[in-house]
């Protein structure tokens, strides 16, 4: 049996817009196995989000897919939306940014944590509520019995933020994509995101993390992918990437970050909706050729792939 | 601004509008016949070629008088709400931003001015003043400030909080200074709705305190005088009053509808704005 | 050049029943010419209304500050106006701070128009000078903020802070928004604009790398009081807290969860504030801490040596 839980083979997303047509994701293939923490790593505007949206079926309305998305064999992009609604929350999950956004400030905590249980696993209100108290204790937000009456506001911050990841996960998905869960956030609440992560992921949860933060993508992940301009141009395992990342790109990235010196990338980002001809990285790497100006092909090294000349 | 003007509310409105305009300001030239010209031979005529609206009890040519009556209405509207934005949206921004017992008072001003259901305030006022457009003008004013004061507040006390404004009075600006560059600026757009929501508004009142004989003088073309002095025909010769009340209608369903256009475009717009370029 | 002696600051909150919250507490700092200073805690310790206090936009409870030997604290807005473009605060976050239906262009030629005294000749070439500065094209200037990204707009923000040739720009949180390769390049652009002004930074943030990478002197800051100062404060960290933050931001020992809010001590306790959370607290920690030298790092706790 295939330990691919994931399989996103081709997707493209192309937006238009007033000012042109945007070419979110180009051609982004890749696979998630079963308990794999995966990161998807990029800049703001590089299409990563979008890329998970399309994941999930929830692109806006004037996008136009194209490509395939397998889950655990089945290919949930060609699902009608009452389909797909029963994959969302049981499958896939997803954790928002903001917990006071994401929850409903009216309706109390246990109430909303055990919504995903009684939609998709059909459970009965008195079964829901017992595994909501057990949800709660596992997140260490005690005494389960006394919060799961309450309202958000009577939560702190973090307390908040686990209660959503306990709504996320509670139909017990296979898959949770989190869209940039450290945005804005603090030192230690960052750690505290990667701990309620982590013990979400030892229950066997593969998980989708799209992040800028590149500290807590090495943290956290299993295998990294790295998103430039609409592309994956680098998919490697953790360490072997952090050891030596092949992409110029992943190179400059990773150059960039405190610890190494906060060195910046040379060169304007470039527009999603006229993007430079051939590799997309051209204009700002320091090994350019020629042969840059066509589009690189994607070469698999060492069990890694790169999509960039210098390895063809 | 051109952007503005794809939408469809907004261009179809203008276009009705601007109709309305062209036929006031030219209808020196368009009506067919002067208005003060009485035909006491051919009263109380039902439309027909000669007269397109027919003619009233007096032999006048309606539809030059609605024609005529279109200056009175747009004039009153016009004015009165200029005039209103102006004292309101001065007063409105003072309290926003002052705050303390400037803006106590002023709010309990709008209240009390305010308590009173508009129709009989603008009553109450023609009455004491008399009748005349100018008194109904600013029985009107009286009225409509109110809502240009309140709005105004409430987006001031919003845009009082915003960073660019402690921004500015960081490097030294004035308060002068930030209530004129930045909050006016800043609250335009709702006031504009308001202005033009409220241009309807007026004009609906003032042709109904003419109709009711106070405003404006009898024999003066105006759509509510025109609606009073047909009452008594209204069985025996109703396009007394079908013309001029359709006309009424029709302005202020142009007003309303380019309002309700401008809003929805304006929300778009700040839609827009928050969603542009952050993927 | 700015002198800060013993400010605290309380926030007052609630209509029937007051809540007080003491916000920062006795905190005494010296900020020198060319130096880049930063300041570091989790969130709520204190640091950003320090910053307020220190660019005069709020006015502490009591404790003074100075600029150059002068009193600001107290002083009328008529008097401070001077001094205000000496002293300037860049937010985290730049949508807030530039009015959203001016140009950019307009926006930084702001503080020319209202400090006045120059001609629009003058105004245009500083604009276009400040613009070149912080590696902004002349295309950028006509457009609006909602058409920058996010690292373009704190430029501006940049930009327009150095109009009046500040002698100290404080960074509260500046780059927290942003993505690593944009923190990079304002950093950087940062410290080659220090070297070139002569100015100094302070730079208010929770990443501790980027503390390091970019500071000569670092300040740790808890519950409003400065616990830890000093150079190479995250090779030798002193006090235990630092050592929690270092421990936090390396993602050691994820099974447990630490605390993340600061919380209330008990009242009438008037110990080390970091009592409640310290993994080394003894009985001796119930006794107020002051700031001790130890070997050229002050140290708000007594078990340093």
């Amino acid at each position: 049996m295939s330990d691919v839980l994931l399989k996103v083979s081709d997707v493209s997303v192309i937006i238009p817009t007033e000012q042109g047509t945007v070419h979110a994701v180009d051609n982004a293939t890749f696979s998630i196995n079963k308990h794999e923490v995966f990161s998807l790593i990029g800049e703001s505007g590089s299409g990563k989000s979008i890329l998970g949206q399309a994941i999930m079926r929830l692109l806006p309305l004037n996008a136009m897919f194209s490509g395939k998305v397998e889950l655990g064999g089945m290919e949930i992009s060609a699902l009608s939306e009452k389909e797909m609604q029963k994959v969302r929350g049981k499958i896939v999950s997803s954790i928002a940014q903001n917990p006071y956004l994401a929850m409903n400030p009216g309706i109390r905590v246990g109430t909303q944590v055990a919504e995903p249980m009684q939609a998709h696993l059909g459970m009965s209100k008195e079964d829901a509520k017992s595994r909501t108290c057990q949800a709660l204790k596992y997140f260490d937000i005690i005494p389960p019995e006394v919060r799961e009456r309450e309202y958000p506001f009577q939560y702190s911050g973090g307390m908040l933020q686990r209660a959503m990841v306990a709504m996320g996960t509670a139909a017990n998905p296979e898959l949770i994509i989190a869209d940039e869960p450290t945005k804005g956030v603090d030192v230690l609440k960052k750690r505290n995101i990667a701990a309620i992560f982590q013990k979400v992921a030892s229950k066997g949860c593969a998980f989708l993390l799209i992040t800028h933060d590149v500290g807590f993508a090495r943290a956290m992940s299993d295998r990294i992918a790295v998103n430039y301009c609409g592309q994956i141009i680098e998919i490697a395992e953790k360490e072997p990437f952090f050891k030596e990342p092949l992409h110029p790109y992943s190179q400059a990235l990773l150059d960039a970050v405190p610890e190494r010196g906060m060195h910046p990338i040379p060169g304007p980002s470039p527009s999603m909706i006229e993007m430079p001809e051939g590799c997309r990285f051209h204009p700002r790497c320091p090994n350019k050729a020629d042969r840059c100006l066509k589009n690189p092909p994607v070469v698999e090294i060492n069990g890694r792939c790169v999509r960039c000349w210098m390895y063809a | 601004m051109i952007k503005l003007l794809k939408n469809r509310q907004i261009a179809l409105s203008l276009i009705i509008l601007g109709g309305l305009i062209f036929m006031a300001i030219f209808a020196g030239f368009l009506a067919p016949y002067d208005y003060t010209e009485k035909d006491l031979q051919n009263r109380l005529q039902p439309p027909s070629s000669n007269h397109l609206f027919g003619t009233d009890n007096l032999g006048r040519d309606i539809l030059t008088m609605v024609m005529y009556g279109a200056q009175a209405s747009l004039l009153v509207g016009f004015a009165v709400v200029s005039i209103s934005l102006a004292i309101g949206v001065t007063l409105g921004v003072l309290a926003g931003y002052y705050g303390g017992w400037l803006d106590e008072i002023i709010m309990r001003l709008t209240d009390s001015f305010l308590a009173f259901p508009s129709m009989f305030l603008a009553l109450a006022i023609t009455a004491f003043l008399g009748q005349g457009m100018e008194n109904m003008m600013l029985a009107l004013i009286a009225v409509e400030w109110t809502v240009f004061a309140r709005v105004a507040r409430g987006s001031t006390l919003d845009v009082k909080t915003k960073g660019y404004v402690r921004a500015s009075r960081w490097i030294g600006a004035s308060n002068a200074y930030v209530m004129i560059k930045h909050v006016l600026p800043n609250i335009i757009s709702p006031v504009l709705i308001m202005a033009s929501l409220g241009i309807g508004n007026v004009i609906l009142a003032a042709a109904g305190l003419s109709f009711l004989g106070l405003g404006v003088q009898p024999s003066t073309p105006e759509w509510g005088a025109m609606l009073n002095a047909g009452r008594t025909y209204f069985t025996t010769a109703p396009w007394l009053m079908l013309f001029p009340g359709l006309f009424i209608m029709i302005t202020v369903l142009a007003f309303n509808y380019f309002g309700d256009g401008l809003r929805d475009a304006l929300d778009q717009k700040m839609k827009n704005i928050e969603l542009e370029g952050r993927f | 050049m700015l002198k800060a002696d013993n400010l605290h600051y309380v926030y007052t909150s609630g209509l029937i029943k007051t809540v007080k919250k003491t916000a920062v507490c006795g905190v005494d700092l010296e900020f020198f010419p060319g130096e880049t200073v930063a300041v570091v805690g989790e969130s709520g310790c204190g640091k950003s209304t320090l910053a307020k206090i220190l660019v005069q936009q709020l006015a502490p409870v009591s404790g003074e500050v100075f600029f150059n030997g002068t009193k600001l604290t107290g002083m009328s807005w008529k008097n401070l106006r001077k001094f205000m473009g000496k002293i300037q605060l860049i937010p985290q976050n730049p949508d807030d701070v530039v009015d959203p239906r001016w140009t950019v262009e307009k926006s930084v030629a702001e503080p020319f128009v209202i400090c006045g005294g120059f001609s629009r000749e003058e105004i245009s070439a500083n604009v276009d000078a400040l613009f070149a500065e912080v590696g902004l094209s002349a295309e950028h200037k006509t457009r609006y903020p909602h058409e920058l990204s996010g690292g373009e707009l704190q430029r501006v923000v940049i930009a327009r802070a150095l109009a009046l040739k500040p002698e100290l720009l404080v960074c509260d949180e500046a780059t927290s928004m942003l993505d690593v390769s944009v923190q990079a390049f304002i950093v950087t652009m940062l410290k080659e604009i220090q070297m070139k002004r002569g100015l100094s930074l302070v730079f208010i943030t929770h990443d501790l790398e980027a503390a390091k990478a970019v500071s000569d002197r670092v300040l740790v800051m808890y519950a409003g009081e400065i616990v830890e100062e000093g150079t190479n404060v995250f090779d030798r960290p002193l006090h235990p807290y630092t050592r929690a933050l270092l421990d936090a931001a390396r993602y050691m020992s994820l099974e447990v969860l630490v605390p993340e809010d600061i919380g209330e001590l008990p009242y009438g306790f008037s110990g080390c504030s970091y009592y409640r959370l310290c993994r080394e607290r003894t009985d001796a920690c119930k006794k107020p801490q002051k700031l001790k030298d130890v070997s050229g790092r002050l140290v708000r706790c007594w078990k340093s040596k």
